[in-house]
């Protein structure tokens, strides 16, 4: 039976924060005591193979998701209270007046300037930029189809298709699924320009959006069409991939417009 | 020095300064998702925690107390977090393999993902209690007193905890990989 106390410095010695003289008395009792030396040795074992435990990538999303998740704004509501509006005693300090001039000042300077520069605003001659939140299947444009394709795999079954217009991508997608799925599209952040989405069937979905790729998680019958502006007319491929239970079981690389020749 | 980084960078945080905070979750992004990861066993259930984990810490940073080091009231924040959520969550789910580091060779990388999950699955046979101690001891390699800090127990209890989870690990790993390594 091992002495409590050795059982602790054995620990101790594991973790490295023994004394030196804490040691040598833990090294005398190991020599005497062939279980107390065994329990070390399977310690130090168990020690080495946690060491072996690989630390794991988090996804590269997450530190932008993070971020994203942060409440809008600079600063906390209590931060914001604090710098922005100061106490009332404090406005009328010297020390103050200062910055009350200047926002003063800032504003007047804004209304002259904003009355001189004020840019007559022609009305657009399409609507294309209002498809984001004015979905209308009716569609003023003329679309032309870039790419259609029949999706029929165990997990899912539909039709995804990529229609094109002066100035507009769309991605239409009428898929049916009995597990959730995520439906991810790729772009070129350059070329392509999220407008909107809108959708026609289906159960209430979570949209993410970032930079060059929106996502969209849902279950079930699903007809959903994602807007784009097409910045460059460069026919720039809109990567389309669909997950269910975090597996990629389709995807696919669609062109935004058609060559001319 | 590591300490006195972070208290500038919350003060910068708290001056307007959303850069610094950035800075933190660059930081700490890693250890915080492989803490949670390890008490969770779910690799997206981690991510989660882990965003859970910073949001919270940033809506309370006016809290933190600069006597202390930042990075125990952080790992203190996530445990919570992590520990919430295990509690909700009744259910195991086998860590996803395929997202284990692939920067060896494929023989190393193989054993490195076998070592993993069989300490993965040892660690998840443990009380979530001393599978936390173990995770910030063997993997956050925090000393006792930040340990006791973060849990807000006793340095005894940590070490208690600790020498009973490493004595049930022992039982469970050995098995696997004999008495000497």
């Amino acid at each position: 039976m091992i002495d409590a106390k050795y059982i602790e410095l054995i620990n101790r010695e594991i973790d490295g924060v023994n004394s030196h003289k804490e040691g040598a008395k833990l090294k005398e009792y190991l020599a005497k005591s062939p279980e107390a030396q065994k329990l070390y040795n399977e310690l130090a074992t168990v020690s080495n193979v946690l060491k072996k435990v690989t630390i794991i990538e988090p996804s590269p999303n997450l530190r932008k998701t993070i971020l994203n998740s942060l409440p809008s704004g600079k600063y906390t509501a209590r931060e914001r209270r604090k710098l922005f509006m100061p106490r009332m005693g404090v406005l009328f300090g010297a020390y103050k007046l200062r910055y009350a001039y200047a926002l003063v000042a800032g504003i007047v300077i804004g209304f002259v300037a904003y009355s001189i520069f004020d840019v007559e605003r022609s009305t657009p001659s399409d609507f294309s930029t209002l498809y984001g939140a004015m979905l209308s299947h009716e569609s003023a444009l003329s679309f032309e189809t870039a790419y259609n394709e029949q999706v029929i795999l165990d997990e899912l079954e539909g039709t995804l298709e990529i229609k094109y217009a002066e100035g507009v991508v769309v991605a239409e997608l009428d898929l049916q699924s009995q597990q959730e799925m995520e439906i991810v599209l790729e772009f070129d952040e350059n070329d392509l320009g999220f407008l909107g989405f809108g959708q026609f069937k289906g159960s209430k979905s979570s949209v993410g959006v970032d930079k060059n790729n929106v996502r969209l998680r849902n279950m079930g019958e699903n007809r959903a069409v994602f807007m784009f502006t097409d910045k460059t007319r460069s026919i720039s491929p809109l990567n389309v991939k669909i997950f269910t239970a975090g597996a990629l079981v389709y995807e696919k690389s669609g062109p935004t417009g058609r060559n001319e020749d | 020095m590591k300490e006195d980084t972070d208290i500038i960078l919350v003060r910068h945080c708290l001056n307007g300064n959303n850069r610094a905070f950035e800075s933190i979750v660059d930081k700490y992004e890693k250890p915080v998702f492989n803490a949670a990861l390890r008490i969770i066993n779910n690799y997206q259930d981690a991510e989660d925690v882990t965003q859970s984990a910073f949001v919270k810490a940033f809506e309370k940073l006016t809290t933190f107390n600069p006597r202390y080091k930042f990075f125990s009231w952080l790992y203190r924040i996530v445990v919570n977090e992590s520990l919430n959520f295990v509690s909700q969550r009744k259910r195991l789910v086998e860590l996803n393999t395929d997202l284990v580091s692939r920067e060896k060779t494929a023989e190393e990388a193989y054993d490195d993902i076998e070592t993993s999950q069989q300490v993965q699955v040892a660690l998840m046979d443990l009380k979530v209690e001393h599978r936390v101690v173990i995770v910030l001891k063997h993997f956050q390699e925090l000393s006792y007193t930040e340990i006791s800090q973060i849990l807000d127990i006793s340095e005894k209890t940590v070490k208690s905890r600790l020498f009973t989870a490493r004595e049930q690990l022992r039982t469970r790993l050995l098995k696997r990989y004999g008495k000497n390594d």
